[in-house]
């Protein structure tokens, strides 16, 4: 009888707390997106060599949180062609080809940003009671993985490709516009900012 | 035996630890383009969550940018599509069309407001994940169907084109008139 009593006051205690449990963290409600609002338009003459799309695993130590996500990202190399010295004054047009613009973003396509796993260094607590990644610790996580895109697109070459693409676009557009040859010069072939990224 | 645990914890601590900023390609895909960019965009979406119970409520704002641009593509432009009158110091220039694409979006959300109380925790990254994957759900719909965004766009597109080509000609002594492809035609076809 006595065993009855206690496996039926476990029982209780077991339901009670399902049911707080259920009733305090979980809630009906609802998720509404307002209507896209236009922000800012913004006008440039750019020549745009390559566009890009990369998915990504991303690993990284921010602040002794150990982060895991996976990222698609889109991207793109262009030229301000507006402001571009132009000398036009001999039989030859001489262009100089300006320095790249590199652009990387969170693709619009579904799921591009997955948070997988995180982890704190510090916290010994951590194996038993695993707690998240506060939300600035992934937003440099999610930044140092532009970072390191942008850097791999230097070190692949791929920015010295948008260069020469670039120059030889460039080069046929002017000569359409001028009627006279067009040379296009590139003072610097591996990227402008090649060496900032080594 | 006993020394097996700490040991095994150490490592994985220590392999933890290594990894420091480590971004693998899974997958990649470059396109060589000749685009001329004339105008970018970003619009604006607010997402809003709102739960509530009876030991406390989840009530909060957060917005973020999603980005586009409008070009032409220059590949398509031929020496014909440019008419002098080496006479009269004016030149015709048949543009291609200008097309309007998404390019992303901002990877943070802002927060607008937030009022979390009483047993419901703070929103962590996989909350906020979740608004902006319901926000893009619905910007993309948006883009496809609301022909407003697209329109102001390519009409600004357009209006730089104009400029940056009559400018370029006025600096060669010419006098240009800048007319657009196929959406020309599309034009006309509407008012007729």
């Amino acid at each position: 009888m006595k065993n009855i009593i206690k496996i039926a006051i476990v029982a209780i205690i077991v339901v009670t707390g399902f049911l707080i449990y259920t009733f305090a963290f979980s809630s009906k409600g609802s998720i509404s997106v307002s209507k896209g609002n236009i922000n800012k338009i913004e006008t440039m003459v750019e020549l745009c060599a390559i566009d890009f799309y990369n998915e990504v695993a991303v690993v990284d130590t921010v602040d002794n949180w150990v982060c895991f996500g996976k990222q698609k990202q889109r991207g793109s190399i262009s030229f301000d062609i507006e402001n571009i010295e132009t000398d036009i004054t001999g039989d030859t047009v001489k262009i100089i080809l300006p320095t790249e613009i590199i652009e990387v973003m969170e693709s619009t396509d579904k799921e591009s940003w997955v948070s997988v796993d995180s982890k704190d260094l510090d916290c010994i607590a951590e194996r038993l009671s695993p707690s998240r990644a506060p939300k600035e610790v992934w937003s440099k996580v999610k930044q140092n993985a532009f970072k390191n895109s942008k850097k791999k697109l230097y070190q692949n070459g791929v920015v010295e490709r948008a260069r020469i693409e670039a120059s030889q676009s460039l080069q046929d557009l002017m000569e359409k516009v001028y009627r006279k040859p067009v040379k296009v010069i590139d003072p610097t072939p591996k990227g402008a900012h090649y060496n900032d990224f080594q | 035996m006993k020394i097996i645990y700490p040991l095994f914890a150490l490592s994985i601590v220590l392999m933890s630890s290594c990894a420091k900023n480590n971004t693998n390609e899974l997958y990649q895909e470059l396109k060589s383009v000749d685009k001329m960019v004339l105008a970018k965009m970003s619009i604006t979406k607010t997402v809003t969550m709102n739960k509530e119970n009876p030991f406390g409520r989840r009530k909060a704002g957060y917005s973020y940018d999603t980005y586009a641009r409008a070009f032409i593509d220059l590949s398509t432009l031929q020496a014909e599509d440019l008419v002098f009158n080496d006479q009269n110091q004016t030149v015709q220039v048949f543009l291609p069309p200008v097309e309007a694409e998404l390019m992303g979006r901002d990877t943070d959300m802002h927060e607008v407001y937030t009022n979390i109380t009483g047993t419901r925790y703070q929103l962590d990254e996989k909350d906020l994940t979740k608004l902006k994957e319901e926000g893009n759900e619905s910007m993309r719909t948006e883009w496809e169907e609301n022909p407003m965004f697209k329109a102001h766009l390519i009409e600004s597109a357009k209006r730089k084109a104009r400029k940056y080509f009559e400018n370029i000609f006025e600096a060669n002594g010419y006098v240009a008139s800048i007319e657009f492809k196929n959406s020309e035609k599309r034009d006309n076809e509407k008012h007729n």
